[in-house]
């Protein structure tokens, strides 16, 4: 029994953060966009361009600080063509993420061919945090919560985000204010797969987000589209990755494939229960999000 | 209806009935066309479901396809497709058959789509790397690895070179080939040491590299210092694992001793080894339809296991003759 225990118990604090950080700065990213009223399904290709360009600048530079900033820069400016699809030219939004996803997957597929099987050097260890990357994605979350909450620019944001047609009557840019929410996202996705390719990882592999940027998309439903309770949607998630790969451990019998479901299924089973239990309250999505989900 | 409507319908009926006929005759004529004859070097297709660079089966092979290919020069023309998904094989096979005379598809991910497309290529000749024995279609061959096998020799390996007494395996898909030679691998590591610990986890996924390196800290955290895979590129996760944690790796499919301090030993799988056969056989003329077995009794090339230091030669004795009691029949592992 002491020796399940340790498989469970051991460590599994710090690997529910690993396994959660880079989800957490998409998930932040992409409840700053939906609360400005732009859904991006785009969010896994920005965070797989991210990764590859962090790691490939990372590798020929030796600085995995430059290959985090660059690793952003690519995600931001990936999520700049759904803004010119969705904002400018007023496409279907699931249309234009998608395609913004398979596009960050082909590119980063071909731009990172030539890195697949290197090293390279990562960041130092951060008291505290363990890594710099942890500290980052932790710190995103006030910062988007105060922001939102108590700037004139997150008021903005919030104001296009309930209704574009009120806010634009005041006087806000709605289409400049949806583009800069949607740079923002994807600045924060492509952090979350720098993360994880020159921090957790640190090596690249096609694909390596796994999913990780659709589950953040929904992810913003579970926090309420309140970027506070971003955090513990992702711990919650990246919890229950790390308990499902510990259980198998232990010998215990259960299929992996059920084990492999834990995730989605607590994280749909908590969303389920928080409806349940405001039901009649306002659920906390904009309202703006409602003309998206309805075209 | 007015007259008019009427002869549009009508109209469009006719166009709309002739352009199915002519294109049911376009595809009666494509399927029935004879294929040109081969002249000049035989072409082989070779289908690689993951990245060549993966420093695992499709690494294995993709160096067979090259030292084929280094073999027999002007004799053959190789072409392949690598990092193709499940989805899009039977595209890509299909486009690989239309130019080729053989087909090698590596791994048993590709079985499913190469007997489909097979059938609608009766003169290629196709070959599947892991394949599995099922029905013999007339123009497919499946090569079995074994792997189950080795991966006993490799646990009875774990379990000498494992100084705390715990061994642990990672496995992508769960799927029978994988979880026997997960299975085979605490056995061997159980039949030299009984009272080893042994830790098995299957990450649902060969190139997930954030989980295989959770599954393998998951089992570090319970002692664990040998780890044993099957895994494509989320092998990466796996070394990141036992580098942070000073722990060691039993590698697979090619002996890279001496390369990387992180690996122990090296178990032999020889996926090119079959890619090498196929085309050997196809230049040879005597490629068959088959279902073969390669494994141990296929020699050292195919099937081994090559330990980088740290046993005795009396251990290295016991593991050459587990080696042969398995040949003899007298330790019985799981098939592949």
């Amino acid at each position: 029994m002491s020796g399940a225990w340790d498989a469970l118990a051991g460590g599994f604090a710090a690997a529910a953060m690993r396994s959660a950080t880079p989800l957490l700065l998409a998930l932040v990213g992409e409840t700053v966009r939906q609360r400005a009223g732009v859904i991006d399904l785009g969010t896994e290709g920005e965070m797989l361009v991210g990764a590859a360009a962090a790691f490939a600048v990372t590798s020929t530079s030796g600085s995995p600080a430059l290959g985090l900033a660059v690793g952003a820069v690519a995600g931001g400016a990936l999520s700049l063509l759904h803004a010119l699809l969705c904002v400018r030219l007023r496409c279907n939004q699931f249309a234009s993420g998608l395609c913004v996803a398979m596009l960050g997957y082909g590119l980063s597929a071909f731009a990172g061919a030539g890195f697949v099987g290197q090293s390279i050097d990562t960041f130092a260890p951060v008291r505290w945090f363990g890594t710099p990357t942890v500290a980052l994605a932790l710190a995103a979350v006030p910062a988007s919560a105060v922001a939102l909450a108590w700037t004139r620019f997150g008021l903005a944001l919030r104001a296009v985000g309930e209704s574009t047609e009120a806010a634009r009557a005041s006087g806000l840019r709605v289409e400049w204010l949806q583009t800069v929410a949607v740079g923002i996202g994807g600045l924060a996705a492509g952090a979350g797969g720098a993360a994880l390719s020159i921090d957790y990882a640190q090596t690249w592999a096609e694909g390596m987000t796994r999913g990780r940027g659709l589950v953040a998309v929904g992810l913003v439903i579970v926090a309420r589209w309140n970027p506070v309770l971003t955090l513990p949607a992702a711990l919650l998630f990246g919890g229950a990755e790390a308990l499902a790969l510990r259980v198998q451990s232990t010998g215990a019998t259960a299929s992996s494939h059920l084990l492999h479901m834990l995730p989605y299924a607590t994280s749909l089973g908590v969303f389920i229960l928080t409806c349940l239990r405001r039901r009649g309250a306002a659920t906390g999505a904009p309202a703006g999000l409602a003309a998206v989900l309805n075209r | 209806m007015t007259r008019s409507e009427d002869r549009t319908r009508s109209t469009r009926r006719s166009a709309l009935t002739f352009a199915c006929c002519g294109f049911a005759a376009l595809v009666a004529f494509a399927s029935a066309a004879p294929r040109a004859v081969a002249e000049g070097p035989l072409r082989v297709g070779v289908l690689i479901p993951g990245s060549k660079s993966d420093k695992g089966w499709m690494e294995s092979g993709y160096d067979g396809l090259k030292r084929a290919e280094a073999k027999h020069g002007a004799k053959v023309k190789v072409s392949f497709v690598e990092n193709v998904k499940f989805a899009d094989m039977e595209q890509a096979l299909t486009m690989l058959a239309t130019k080729s005379d053989l087909v090698i598809g590596v791994g048993g991910q590709t079985e499913a789509s190469v007997r489909k497309v097979a059938k609608r290529f009766a003169k290629v000749k196709f070959s599947v790397v892991g394949g599995n024995k099922g029905s013999q279609d007339q123009n497919v061959a499946q090569y079995d690895v074994r792997q189950a096998e080795i991966a006993f020799v490799a646990g009875a390996a774990a379990a000498m070179l494992s100084k705390n007494g715990a061994v642990s395996y990672v496995g992508g898909l769960e799927i029978p080939a994988i979880v026997n030679a997960g299975k085979e691998f605490g056995k061997g590591a159980k039949f030299v040491k009984p009272d080893i610990k042994y830790f098995e986890s299957y990450t649902g996924d060969f190139d997930d590299v954030a989980k295989s390196k959770e599954a393998t800290l998951a089992a570090i955290a319970q002692g664990a210092d040998v780890h044993y895979h099957i895994l494509n590129l989320g092998l990466r996760g796996m070394e990141q694992a036992a580098r942070e944690k000073s722990t060691h790796i039993i590698g697979s499919y090619t002996d890279r001793c001496g390369t990387d301090p992180l690996y122990v030993a090296y178990s032999i799988t020889g996926v090119g080894y079959q890619v090498e056969y196929a085309i050997d056989q196809l230049v040879a003329g005597t490629w068959k339809a088959e279902f073969k077995p390669f494994g141990l009794k296929m020699g050292p090339k195919s099937s081994d296991l090559k330990v980088c230091g740290g046993l005795s030669a009396e251990q290295l004795k016991k593991l050459d003759q587990i080696k042969a009691d398995i040949l003899a029949g007298k330790i019985q592992t799981l098939d592949s």
